[in-house]
């Protein structure tokens, strides 16, 4: 069993006289990603900048490697955090930068070459020693500040939206290459950001917040699947989300006094079915949309009982026009139900 | 706090000391007679004195006047200048940065060799044979100078105001066939119009408070509020401090409401360019 | 075609513009290379010896002199006021701007001639020195440069962060304002140093009144002269007129550098 390694215990922040952050509860997991993930102004920010050391006034516990830090200053914290304008110091050198913080802990100059060297090795950056900041790319520039986060050997990695200034090209390519330093080098991350896709492609564990508490917490696939709530579930995915009435005129038995919602993922609807047909709900209707996302087709269908659902399946198969005429067909197992 | 404390000690004590302090003193002292009790005798004796309203009238038309002919002018050359070329306009904004800072004394002199009574003036309209040329020491004649850093200070004010105007609204203006006067009223002219009267209230502000062009060009023998709260202080006429105290108030919360007033209408139009 | 009309109408309206506002300095300096100009359309002759005598002149090497000191003590009073609270303001707290704000229309409401009615109430009587209320009253004057010139040089970074990060770094507060603020705002510092020591160079009216002529500078000097002799005084005027050419040329060429740098740095974030 892995341990906790970041614990925090009833959490509250107040931002100019609003309580951002409500009695706030979660544990985090030695030597894995784990992801912030909500909308802009959800609060995770927030958090992040109290576990740093950043916020002035908080209420609550913060627990590292079972320590309390919560009233330690920012700079006693051992914690590297990586900003997403990276806030570089423009007025030194790549190296400079890189060896800021080992300059601070007055390393000898042998050993700041020596781990400089070897961590802009890693972040691949071993030529751009003597550059300065203004002369790097966007991409550049990010893996500088991971560098020089990840030089210190902080306890935990704090990530605020790192990404999100960069192009989309540069955004996936750069996400991976952080999961790999995670991996090689063993760190605790806690990454922020607001792309479901993100966090699902790099994160062990995602914390889902929203307007101040920990909506969910669970591994990418655990949260894809099986949402805890109507929040969740729009959130998360391009899930259908029918109501107990909707879902019955489709033929599911739910129960008369049930106000559950339920939820149909695009990608669980086939075009036929594969054994016993009772397993399955059939639902007739016309295409009225058409978008092609690439690997994979999204219909939208107007259901013959007027409802509005979303299929995709792998651009492999036959295609349907706008107006046609289709049964889809789903497993009854595959819908979820979901609470408020 | 500790911090916050620390930062902020040396600029609030500074405000304290020469602005907060004395600024309160001066309204107390404006509600004070000679021997210290109080009184609206200074109020009255502005108001009821031919001489001190005579320096109220004064300050306000010239100022009025001052600023509306300016306002019109940097419009126009804040539009023109935008019309230029890059480094042009660098040299043009440092001349006329340098012309707004070149009021007081210095200007003055320059005015009095132009404008003179033995001036280049004139001397061309003397050999013209035209006669009651302009007079630099009267209040036409400041009406006059005052524009000489009042332009300078509108066209720099109106400069990135109508810089930023967006340049594709033109474009889709052009597109939609609208004629350029008909574009200018119904879109420029309502979005600057807060700016404009911002401006104008600046402009107005800047010439009431002007005290070193006048009082170098003709000491005091211009009545204007700022030449009287100085002969009132430096004891030219009688000192009286508590009457320029009075003054000094009576100018201080026109100017404050006149801005505040100003900085309404822009607010409220809510739609600020700056 | 309409857009050239444009072009030629606009040039017009400001060769007219600046040959009206650049008059009276052109008109000064002539002066001041006149041998004499009086009710002539053009001088009589021209001459340098009214510079030989100004430059000669021990008043106003010491006026210049006092002017010089003037501002270099109102400077340093202005930074280290303003400096911390512009910092605070970006670095900490933003919402501090919308209060700082009354601070750009003071010199309206509040201009130099009301001031100082309220310095002398307070202070004529006092036991101080009235040098010290004189230096306090011209960096608050100061303030409206100084603050505006001084947040613009915030502007270029997100030195929230850069000062954030310092701090994860290990930095104390101090150490982080000294190592990774000040040397990225140092063109910024310089430009308000030099607008601030400008508007202190010229002072006139605090000057005049709360020190009563006693410590002459150079704009009194100048006030002086330009009772007693026209031509002294246009060579005074053309010097003064100078020295601010000089440093609005400074601060243009400064300017433009730090311009092109940010258009640089911006296609660099997009070129990635």
């Amino acid at each position: 069993m892995s341990s906790i390694f970041l614990e925090v215990k009833d959490l509250s922040i107040n931002l100019s006289g609003n309580q951002v952050i409500k009695d706030m509860n979660f544990k985090i997991q030695k030597n894995t990603l784990t992801t912030f993930l909500g909308p802009s102004g959800s609060g995770k920010t927030t958090v992040l900048r109290a576990i740093a050391g950043l916020n002035q006034k908080i209420s609550g516990k913060i627990l590292l490697d079972g320590k309390e830090i919560q009233n330690l200053a920012a700079n006693q914290r051992n914690i590297g955090m990586i900003f997403q304008s990276y806030a570089l110091f423009p007025n030194l050198s790549v190296f400079e930068n890189v060896a800021y913080g080992l300059r601070v802990r007055k390393e000898s100059n042998a050993v700041i070459k020596e781990k400089v060297g070897a961590i802009l090795k890693t972040v691949n950056l071993q030529d751009k020693e003597q550059s300065y900041p203004e002369n790097l790319s966007g991409g550049q520039k990010q893996r500088v500040a991971i560098a020089r986060a990840m030089v210190l050997e902080p306890k935990i990695l704090l990530l605020d939206e790192p990404l999100s200034a960069l192009d989309a090209k540069i955004r996936i390519e750069l996400r991976n290459q952080i999961r790999e330093y995670q991996q090689r080098l063993g760190i605790t991350m806690l990454f922020v950001t607001h792309d479901q896709a993100e966090a699902m492609a790099i994160s062990d564990e995602i914390i889902v917040m929203d307007n101040g508490k920990v909506q969910q917490q669970g591994s990418p696939l655990e949260i894809y699947k099986h949402p805890q709530n109507i929040f969740m579930a729009k959130f998360i995915g391009n899930h259908n989300i029918l109501e107990a009435g909707q879902l019955r005129s489709l033929g599911v038995e739910v129960a008369e006094n049930d106000k559950s919602s339920f939820i149909i993922r695009p990608e669980l609807f086939q075009t036929n079915i594969t054994g016993d047909s009772d397993d399955y709900i059939v639902v007739s209707g016309n295409i009225k949309n058409i978008s092609i996302l690439g690997d994979r087709i999204e219909y939208r269908l107007t259901s013959d009982n007027g409802l509005e659902l979303k299929a995709e399946f792998l651009n492999q198969q036959q295609t349907f026009t706008v107006g046609k005429a289709v049964k889809f067909y789903v497993r009854k197992g595959d819908i979820e139900k979901v609470g408020f | 706090m500790a911090t916050r404390l620390k930062i902020f000690l040396p600029f609030g004590l500074l405000i304290l000391s020469v602005l907060i302090v004395p600024v309160s003193v001066m309204l107390i002292s404006s509600l004070q007679n000679m021997d210290g009790g109080f009184s609206f005798s200074n109020y009255h004796q502005i108001f009821f004195s031919r001489y001190y309203r005579g320096a109220i009238y004064n300050s306000i038309s010239i100022s009025l006047i001052t600023s509306l002919i300016s306002l019109v002018i940097s419009i126009i050359g804040a539009w023109a200048l935008t019309k230029l070329s890059l480094s042009t306009k660098n040299i043009l904004i440092t001349v006329f940065n340098m012309s707004s800072s070149f009021a007081g004394v210095p200007l003055a002199f320059s005015l009095i060799i132009l404008f003179g009574n033995a001036g280049v003036f004139k001397a061309i309209t003397s050999t013209l044979h035209v006669h009651d040329a302009l007079n630099i020491y009267s209040v036409t004649g400041m009406t006059f100078a005052y524009t000489f850093f009042e332009i300078p200070l509108g066209i720099m004010f109106f400069f990135p105001v109508l810089d930023s105007l967006n340049r594709e609204w033109f474009e889709v203006s052009d597109v939609l066939g609208a004629s350029k006067m008909f574009f200018i009223s119904k879109v420029i002219f309502p979005i600057i119009l807060p700016n404009i009267v911002e401006i104008f209230v600046l402009l107005f502000a800047n010439a009431m408070g002007t005290y070193e062009t006048v009082y170098a060009l003709m000491g005091n023998n211009l009545v204007s509020i700022p030449t009287v709260i100085g002969s009132l202080i430096n004891g030219e006429l009688v000192a009286n401090v508590p009457l320029a105290c009075a003054f000094a108030t009576l100018f201080t919360v026109i100017m404050t409401i006149i801005v505040w007033l100003g900085n309404r209408v822009t607010n409220i139009k809510g739609r600020r360019i700056s | 075609m309409e857009k050239h009309a444009d072009k030629v109408i606009a040039k017009i309206v400001i060769t007219l513009i600046s040959v009206y506002l650049v008059a009276p300095i052109i008109a000064t300096i002539m002066y001041s290379f006149a041998k004499s100009w009086v009710n002539t359309i053009l001088p009589d002759g021209w001459t340098l010896e009214w510079y030989l005598q100004l430059v000669t002149n021990s008043d106003f090497l010491s006026a210049l002199v006092r002017s010089i000191i003037l501002g270099i003590v109102t400077t340093i009073i202005a930074m280290c006021c303003f400096l911390p609270v512009v910092f605070y303001a970006n670095v900490y707290d933003e919402s501090i701007k919308a209060r700082l704000r009354f601070i750009t229309v003071l010199p309206f409401t509040i201009p130099g001639i009301v001031l100082v009615t309220g310095l002398v109430r307070v202070y004529a009587n006092l036991p101080i020195p009235q040098m010290l209320v004189l230096l306090l009253a011209i960096s608050l004057l100061s303030l409206p440069v100084t603050y505006q010139a001084l947040d613009n040089a915030f502007i270029a970074h997100d030195f929230r962060a850069m000062f954030e990060q310092a701090l994860i770094l290990g930095d104390s507060p101090l150490k982080a304002f000294v190592k990774v603020v000040i040397p990225n705002i140092r063109v910024g510092m310089f430009i308000a140093m030099l607008l601030t020591f400008t508007s202190a160079f010229g002072e006139y009216v605090l000057t005049n009144i709360i020190l009563g002529g006693n410590y002459e500078t150079l704009k009194i000097y100048m006030y002086r002269l330009m009772q007693s002799n026209g031509q002294a005084s246009s060579v005074l005027t053309t010097v003064y007129f100078f020295f601010l050419a000089i440093i609005s040329i400074i601060m243009i060429a400064i300017m433009k550098r730090q311009g092109n740098k940010k258009v640089e740095e911006v296609g660099d974030t997009k070129k990635l």
